[in-house]
């Protein structure tokens, strides 16, 4: 079965088979063939003499599995789509942090590169600027707002 | 007044994070009540899960709640509390806060406030040191009527610009002609003003390349002062330590005996008394200098409790409930073994190092042999954005440099944080670095290499994606449901965990 997901913020494309508790993923032209159980709160794969034991977690739209040393986020590929999507548009927080000033009122006009908001975190001031020429719709936040990363604080048209 | 007698001893510990916890174990281990304080956002912090009794005194902000004076005194009275331990950062090296403090007859675990008050100020702590005899860089005060352009060719350049009143670069620039200078001595003058509220600025000699090396000290009531095993903390990151290890791969024991006496001629100098930290640096000849007094437990002191077996926070208490600390200097000049610590912060290697916050879903900490972890973390636990990003400290012992690496690189690889951000594989790849694992690096190390230290591996992304297939699609009942309800769990968790 042809397939992709976004693995680690690139879009992967590979096939999968599953026979008998054994699944087979065929990624650039090679055959990956493996065993994967669960124990306990882990997964365990066998692949040849190969054991591991893996650490995961679940998240509403991500997978996150740690092997060996490396660290794999997982998100199917419409939700990654999605996101972006939003993030052109409009002024996202890129980390959490608190507001500290708003510099444009909706309906103003401003030019690329103009600060729109400056955003405080862990006592660094962040300023938030504007990516291409364009109108302020709405401003969504107020001076003194928490908010969290990627939290949606301007729309723009 | 018999029961008053026996009344156990109450500490307050004025902080938060892995060290308030740290420092709340240690009063417990030593019998005493260990008394906790909060700030809003703080109100279900792990570390008031450790403390007997905590108490909330303000809002999130730390000018409001960490470092309100005013507010942490009222609640030690209302609470009958006998002593405060300031832990790091924060009121620590506020000389101000001990001297009050002490004049509400509460007992200050630190050195005496006087002492603070001249380590404070690096122009006041070069002049004794060098009184005490202890070399210092060379470099010149800038006192009005002298000509900079004059003194920095004295010195030679380059040379550096350094506040008076604190650390952390600020205030600090690097003059390599006389242009250079005269443009940065203002620039400096009002950074510092911003920063320490004191515009003073003196010249230092620059050293090249140096070392970053500092000396534990300690200090009863009674004139005993000891000094430990050195710690090599050059692996810094915009002036700030990240990976410190002792005893240092540069220097020999015979120059850690003659850094030791240096740092404590200079406690008997200062007077000082308690713990504290005596920062030097180390030219490529060997040649050490002194850098700078830090008066208060360093966030690094866990590596030497790990190679001399003895615990500095419970040292702290002790002395300063007026015990004798009777330690032998000869025993303390030969560590046992080698011990590294590596900070975990929140932060994004992959945007510029920023802070990151949340709230933390996954918290897996490993359990390795020789592992020690000092954390502030844990599932469900907030990384706040008010606060600095320390999450924890993973420190780890070897019968040798070579063991203590390992263990440490393993340990890291097994610490599995998600959603908040972190440099754990930042870390893994400075102690996987040649340059590393040989020991010869000096505090030009990260920006030196900082290219080889980014790179992050998918060597087992088939794998990844197998595991991926087999909890969507294989486990039973079907991995979405099974998913769900994982997050639900996770929830209910967070939920119950905030109250």
């Amino acid at each position: 079965m042809e397939e992709s997901l976004n693995i680690n913020n690139k879009n992967i494309d590979f096939t999968i088979k599953n026979e008998k508790n054994v699944i087979k993923v065929g990624l650039d032209d090679q055959q990956y063939v493996c065993n994967v159980a669960m124990l306990g709160d882990q997964l365990t794969a066998k692949s040849d003499n190969d054991h591991k034991l893996i650490d995961y977690f679940q998240d509403k739209d991500s997978h996150i599995i740690w092997i060996d040393d490396e660290e794999y986020i997982i998100k199917e590929i419409n939700l990654v789509y999605e996101e972006n999507i939003l993030s052109e548009e409009n002024v996202v927080a890129p980390m959490p942090g608190v507001i500290k000033e708003i510099l444009v009122t909706s309906g103003e006009s401003v030019e690329q590169g103009e600060t729109l908001i400056i955003l405080e975190s862990m006592k660094i001031s962040n300023e938030l600027k504007a990516s291409k020429k364009c109108t302020i719709k709405n401003v969504l936040v107020k001076v003194g707002d928490q908010v969290g990363g990627s939290d949606l604080l301007v729309e723009t048209e | 007044m018999a029961s008053l007698e026996c009344r156990k001893k109450r500490i307050l510990v004025a902080n938060r994070g892995e060290i308030a916890i740290r420092i709340t174990k240690a009063i417990k281990e030593l019998g005493y009540v260990a008394v906790g304080v909060y700030s809003d956002i703080d109100e279900n912090s792990p570390h008031l899960f450790f403390a007997d009794e905590a108490y909330h005194i303000g809002p999130s902000e730390a000018a409001k709640s960490y470092l309100n004076i005013d507010k942490i005194i009222a609640i030690s009275k209302k609470n009958n509390i006998d002593a405060i331990h300031p832990g790091y950062g924060f009121l620590a090296e506020n000389s101000n806060f001990a001297k009050i403090v002490e004049e509400n007859n509460f007992i200050w675990i630190g050195p005496p406030y006087k002492v603070m008050y001249d380590a404070g100020d690096k122009l006041r702590a070069r002049k004794l040191a060098q009184k005490a005899g202890v070399p210092i860089v060379p470099g010149a005060s800038l006192e009005k009527g002298s000509n900079p352009i004059e003194q920095a060719n004295e010195l030679g350049y380059p040379v550096l610009i350094k506040a008076s009143g604190g650390g952390g670069g600020k205030g600090m620039r690097i003059a390599n002609n006389d242009k250079e200078l005269i443009d940065s001595i203002d620039v400096a003058k009002k950074e510092a003003e911003a920063s320490f509220s004191d515009p003073t600025v003196y010249l230092e000699k620059y050293i090249l390349d140096p070392h970053h090396i500092e000396i534990q000290i300690m200090a009863d009531n009674f004139g005993n002062y000891y000094y430990f095993p050195e710690r090599e903390c050059s692996i810094q990151r915009r002036y700030q330590k990240i990976i410190e290890e002792s005893p240092s791969t540069t220097i020999n024991r015979e120059k850690a005996k003659m850094m030791g006496e240096a740092a404590v001629s200079l406690a008997k100098e200062v007077g000082y008394r308690s713990a504290g930290t005596v920062e030097f640096l180390v030219d490529k000849d060997k040649n050490f200098y002194f850098l700078e007094i830090n008066a208060r437990i360093q966030v690094e002191h866990p590596i030497t409790e790990e190679i001399t077996n003895i615990d500095l926070v419970e040292s702290q208490i002790k002395m300063a409930f007026g015990n004798k600390l009777l330690l032998n200097q000869k025993e303390l000049n030969k560590p046992v073994g080698h011990a590294i610590e590596a900070r975990v912060y929140a932060e994004n290697p992959s945007n510029n190092f920023m802070p990151d916050a949340g709230i933390i879903k996954h918290y897996k900490r490993p359990s390795n042999a020789g592992v020690r972890i000092d954390s502030g973390g844990n599932k469900g636990a907030e990384i706040p954005i008010y606060y600095d990003p320390i999450i924890s400290k993973v420190i780890a012992k070897g019968s040798d440099r070579k063991q203590a690496l390992v263990r440490l690189y393993n340990a890291l690889s097994g610490y599995h944080i998600y959603p908040i951000k972190t440099n754990i594989k930042f870390l893994m790849n400075i102690i996987k670095h040649s340059h590393f694992a040989n020991g010869t690096y000096n505090t030009k190390f990260i920006d030196t290499h900082f290219e080889e230290l980014s790179p992050i591996t998918n060597n087992n992304t088939p794998l990844a994606i197998a595991c991926y297939y087999y909890l969507n699609k294989v486990t039973s009942g079907g991995g979405l449901t099974s998913s769900e309800n994982k997050m639900e769990e996770c929830w209910t968790f967070l939920k119950n965990f905030r109250g």
